[in-house]
């Protein structure tokens, strides 16, 4: 899947929600999105320091800090990538490699989100 | 690296996020607290609460913050289960044991069952899992929750109403000397789970301070159940008092709870038990002993815990003695004797009571005050009351009703019957015994003010003192 893309007609996420629950504020859309693109890097700062650090409590606590937002912005695939992260931190013999690997993946997704936004709400 | 996003400010990129704590983003009625340490959730489920301009939503993000301000009682808090310093279920618990009724909703972002059911048995009022449709269903959770929270404040007033409504000192209006006394005793009688007897002649409150007791008492929260013991007939006091089963006789068409568990860990007031036939009495006697009753027709005994005042216009000692009273329930029923003195000798505060009426009675009728004259006063003061404090009511309500005029004249104030003159004489006493009476009421109506009283009989000083001293009043 390409994360990349920011052509509106086939977005990998969705502000449906937050627009939503603003109703005719739209500056409290503007405040989600800078709150996002501050705390969600945030998180995926503490799965890497977690994961050199082999502290699995710490991945599981920022993968599931992560869950609801991504569940609110509908980013496609992040919700389950974080689920396969929190259930895989919790378990007895927690499987590194393949944290990492789905760490990889769930970056590049919030990364490519991050960039979409910044150049969607710039634009505005 | 400081950063600033609307009206939060974020310390470092890498520590825990602090919030601008305890800030209220709105006035309102109601308050929301948020649990929180998602800073986009919170702000997201801030901003969603906001919209009811009658809440007022605080954020707090860890649990010791909380903590602190509990204090505050909010109707409602959403609490997330996972938090930095505690874990949701453990605060969960600790503020439904120190403050039951404030109601929790819990958020969580893992669907698990078992979790779900722990937490709900743990007292939360809903558990909520953080998807796409958290935001309405949190919404109704925190509206439902908040009106249950308001039904519970509002018996919270009525019951703080009702103790306040029987203030000894409020309610009960009285600063004559015999008065201070009853104060004393009804405040000893609160505080101690004891019998009381309250002795009085018809109209002096025996009810009301009853009812003081036990609104001042730690039953206050629990039943009060009043039973005039002569106003229902014999043959049914028993099943009045213990129930009875189905079928227990004619009529007993469905099993029905007498007072005594009505009343269960409140208080029994058994108005006028000097009129309770002594069969009853001994029935009573047993249920008082042995702490329970076995309804009529019934073989299953049921435990009971009530705190028993009983009244009476009757000397029961004398009762006792007259073969009309059982003395082992006489002495059953001998805890606080409580004795209501007559409005007759009780001086001034038959001013007080009557300025106290008509207040409540223009209250009451939406009226303008008034005012008594002196000649209404001294009427007032020179009559005995018989019907007391009740009959006092009726004579000022009645005084109100008829006069036109913004003071109330000795005309206005009438009386059943002609002013004391047909009793005072029936007692057959010796002119001494006569003299030393009228002193002795005078003495109370003027607090001992032996000048004044001097003055209002036209007698010398000494002849009071030498009556005082010959205890002759």
């Amino acid at each position: 899947m390409d994360f990349t893309q920011n052509d509106n007609s086939k977005t990998f996420y969705s502000l449906a929600q937050i627009e939503a629950l603003a109703g005719l504020d739209s500056t409290f859309v503007t405040e989600i999105i800078e709150t996002f693109k501050i705390v969600t890097p945030n998180y995926l700062d503490q799965i890497r320091d977690g994961l050199f650090s082999k502290d699995f409590k710490a991945i599981q606590h920022a993968a599931h800090q992560m869950k609801p937002t991504m569940d609110i912005l509908e980013i496609a695939g992040a919700m389950e990538l974080v689920r396969e992260i929190e259930m895989d931190a919790m378990r007895q013999n927690p499987n590194a490699a393949k944290l990492e690997h789905d760490f990889k993946q769930i970056k590049q997704i919030i990364t490519a989100v991050i960039q979409d936004l910044e150049i969607r709400f710039k634009k505005n | 690296m400081n950063s600033k996003i609307g009206n939060i400010e974020i310390l470092s990129p890498i520590c825990v996020i602090v919030l601008n704590l305890g800030k209220k983003f709105k006035l309102g009625n109601s308050k929301i607290f948020i649990v929180e340490d998602d800073l986009l959730y919170s702000k997201m489920l801030n901003h969603k609460l906001s919209m009811d301009t009658e809440l007022d939503i605080t954020i707090f993000n860890d649990g010791e913050s909380l903590l602190k301000k509990l204090h505050l009682k909010p109707n409602v808090i959403t609490l997330d289960i996972r938090l930095p310093d505690i874990s949701g279920l453990e605060l969960l618990k600790k503020i439904k044991k120190d403050f039951p009724t404030i109601q929790v909703i819990v958020l969580s972002g893992q669907d698990d069952l078992a979790k779900a059911v722990e937490i709900i048995q743990s007292g939360a009022y809903d558990y909520i899992l953080k998807d796409s449709n958290s935001m309405e269903k949190i919404w109704h959770a925190v509206h439902q929750a908040n009106e249950k929270r308001e039904l519970y404040n509002e018996v919270e007033l009525l019951s703080t109403e009702i103790t306040a409504k029987y203030n000894f000192r409020k309610y009960i209006k009285g600063s004559s000397a015999p008065m201070q006394r009853v104060f004393s005793l009804l405040e000893k009688s609160s505080r101690a789970n004891i019998t009381v007897t309250i002795n009085g002649e018809t109209g002096t409150g025996k009810e009301l301070a009853a009812k003081a007791i036990h609104f001042n008492s730690d039953r206050m929260k629990k039943p009060f159940v009043a039973i005039n013991v002569a106003a229902i007939p014999k043959e049914l006091i028993e099943s009045e008092l213990f129930g009875y089963e189905k079928g227990a006789f004619t009529g007993a068409d469905q099993a029905r709870a007498g007072k005594f568990e009505e009343a269960n860990n409140g208080t029994v007031f058994l108005d006028e038990i000097g009129e309770m036939s002594l069969s009853m009495q001994s029935k009573l006697l047993r249920a008082l002993q042995e702490r329970e009753i076995v309804r009529l027709g019934s073989n299953k005994v049921i435990p009971i815990n009530v705190r028993i005042i009983v009244a009476t216009h009757r000397d029961l000692l004398q009762e006792v003695k007259e073969g009309r009273f059982r003395e082992d329930l006489y002495y059953r029923l001998l805890g606080i004797r409580l004795e209501l003195p007559p409005l007759k000798e009780r001086g001034n505060d038959i001013v007080l009571l009557a300025k106290s009426f008509v207040s409540e009675f223009c209250r009451e009728n939406k009226l303008t005050t008034k005012d008594f004259s002196q000649d209404a006063l001294d009427k007032l003061m020179k009559y005995s009351f018989p019907g007391n404090v009740r009959e006092l009511k009726a004579i000022v309500e009645v005084a109100m009703v008829m006069s036109d005029s913004p003071i109330l004249e000795a005309d206005d104030i009438l009386f059943n019957k002609r002013l004391d003159v047909d009793d005072f004489i029936q007692e057959e006493l010796t002119l001494d015994e006569y003299n030393g009476k009228i002193i002795k009421g005078y003495l109370l109506k003027y607090n001992n003010n032996v000048a004044k009283v001097s003055d209002k009989l036209q007698i010398g000083k000494s002849t009071i003192y030498r009556m005082i001293k010959e205890g002759k009043c």
